[in-house]
This record gives C-alpha cells, sequence and structure tokens, in this order.
C-alpha cells in the first residue's frame, strides 16, 4: 500500500467512526429501552447497551448507509440479550395456550364495576409480574417487551426481531395469552401459600 | 354476570386489535357501541386496560432513559479508540 492510500484509507476509516458516533449514538436511547426491558436490571442494561455498541462499532462497515440503522443497532443489542441469556440458562419451553383473552379477568372473579377492575389488577404483585414475563419462551417474551413494554411498533419490532410482521402478530398474541396463565398461576401459588 | 351474547364475542375477539388500535374506524365504532351498553365487557375491558398499564410498570416504568451516554462513549474509547481520536489524530 503507497503512503498516499494509507492516508485515504486512515480518512475513509476516521470518517466512518465519526459518522458512527454521530448517527449510531441518535439511538441509544432507544438501546437502553429495549436492553432495560431484555435484562431486568439497570445496571445488566448499561451493561448490554455498551458491548453493543461496541459490537456495532467493530461492524460498522457491514451496515449499509441508507438501510434502517435503528432496527440494525437494535437487533445487535437483542443478540446479544439473548446469547447471555443462553448462558444464564435454558429458555423455558411452554406450549401456548389457547385461553379466552379474558381468561385472567374470569380467573381472577371478574368485576361488577369497571372502576373495581383497578383493585383486581393491583393484587398481581410486582414480583409475580416479574416471574411471569421471564417464564415466557425467549420468542414471545421478546414480542411482548418490544411492543407493549418499550411501545414499539409491530414494524420496529419486526425489523429488530428480524422476522416478518406477521411472526411479531402472531408471538404477540401468544405471548400475551400465555403471560395471562403465568399471571394466574402466580395467584394460585400465591393463596396456597397463604393457605398452608 | 349476564349471559355472554354474540356481541361480547365478538367485542371480546377484536379486544387486543382494539387495544393496539389496528381495527379500522367501522370495526373500532362496533367494539365502542357494545362496551357502552354492556357492563361485562366494559369491565373486562377496563381490567385489559389496566392490566397493560400495571404488567409495564412492575416491568420497568416509564422513566428508564438516564443512562449516561458519555460513559457510553469513554466504553467506545476505550475498547475501539473513539472518533475523537481520529479527529484529532
Amino acid at each position: 500500500m503507497t503512503a498516499s492510500s494509507e492516508a485515504r484509507d486512515l480518512a475513509v476509516r476516521a470518517r466512518d467512526r465519526v459518522r458512527f458516533e454521530e448517527d449510531a449514538l441518535t439511538y441509544a436511547d432507544d438501546a437502553y429501552r429495549v436492553a432495560r426491558r431484555l435484562t431486568g436490571s439497570t445496571e445488566a442494561a448499561e451493561e448490554l447497551v455498551q458491548d453493543a455498541y461496541v459490537r456495532a462499532f467493530r461492524s460498522w462497515e457491514q451496515y449499509t448507509p441508507g438501510t434502517n440503522l435503528r432496527a440494525w443497532l437494535l437487533r445487535i443489542v437483542h443478540n446479544l440479550a439473548v446469547d447471555a441469556g443462553r448462558k444464564r440458562q435454558r429458555t423455558p419451553q411452554m406450549e401456548p395456550v389457547e385461553e379466552s383473552d379474558y381468561y385472567l379477568y374470569q380467573r381472577m372473579g371478574g368485576t361488577s364495576t369497571p372502576e373495581e377492575a383497578d383493585n383486581v389488577v393491583e393484587r398481581l404483585s410486582q414480583g409475580g409480574v416479574v416471574s411471569a414475563l421471564a417464564a415466557l419462551p425467549q420468542p414471545y417474551r421478546d414480542a411482548v417487551v418490544l411492543v407493549d413494554l418499550a411501545d414499539f411498533s409491530y414494524q420496529d419490532a419486526a425489523d429488530i426481531l428480524d422476522v416478518p410482521i406477521g411472526t411479531i402478530m402472531s408471538r404477540l398474541h401468544r405471548g400475551r395469552r400465555m403471560l395471562k396463565t403465568e399471571l394466574a398461576q402466580t395467584i394460585e401459588d400465591t393463596a396456597e401459600a397463604a393457605a398452608s | 354476570m349476564s349471559t355472554t351474547t354474540g356481541a361480547c364475542a365478538h367485542a371480546e375477539s377484536r379486544m387486543q386489535a382494539y387495544l393496539d388500535k389496528l381495527l379500522s374506524d367501522s370495526d373500532a365504532l362496533i367494539v365502542e357501541q357494545h362496551l357502552a351498553v354492556c357492563s361485562d365487557c366494559a369491565c373486562a375491558y377496563r381490567f385489559e386496560v389496566k392490566l397493560r398499564q400495571h404488567v409495564k410498570a412492575c416491568c420497568g416504568g416509564a422513566a428508564d432513559q438516564d443512562h449516561c451516554r458519555d460513559e457510553l462513549l469513554a466504553k467506545l474509547k476505550s475498547c475501539c479508540g473513539g472518533a475523537q481520536d481520529e479527529r484529532t489524530a
């Protein structure tokens, strides 16, 4: 490589790095929002985002300018979270259930006024809700986390997870029902523990 | 609770899409008109709305975007050498 081509190469790399910081860091909040929901803790989310940005930085040449940078970055966040999750524990295997949409509402006894519904929901403890979400198989949990907790659109979630939008809709539908089944189970477990 | 009708079953089958704001205006109107006259489904609807809010609040809440951008930049710099280095080189 000649001195001039080496200098040109250095200049290109410098420009790429500046562009990475200018463009990619714009989505740091989104990355953190997803990481926070995928990991369940502030510290783990910050670590995940930092690791993801380091990986993105090193893979910057693979990003095609003009394509969806936000989805590309968040896919890296998601993939790292999945890898970390695999190391920690096996993904639970749960068969999707075909319950009514009102399954949990009915299991909790229903209410006679809409206002009572607020109190019924409040009976679900934070620990129970977090455990129920954690119990979902990864693909369903990811859909629920991205759409219901992190407020991403179906299309954004599909881009992040690199699946068709129909897959997101299907996983979300089943994931929500599985979550209700899990929540109902936590209520039963709590009641049994209190009775014993 | 009153007897579940075909209209109740229809509203239930559309409930998640209604909450997601995915229904057409005409379909959403049918659901809304049913909720206005059916207390059972109105209660269930309220439960579903509150449940979504509760799950979201339990699993992270809304105000969580206070992560440190400077820390992220510092991490990038320490691992890869940041753009600042390149610009000042």
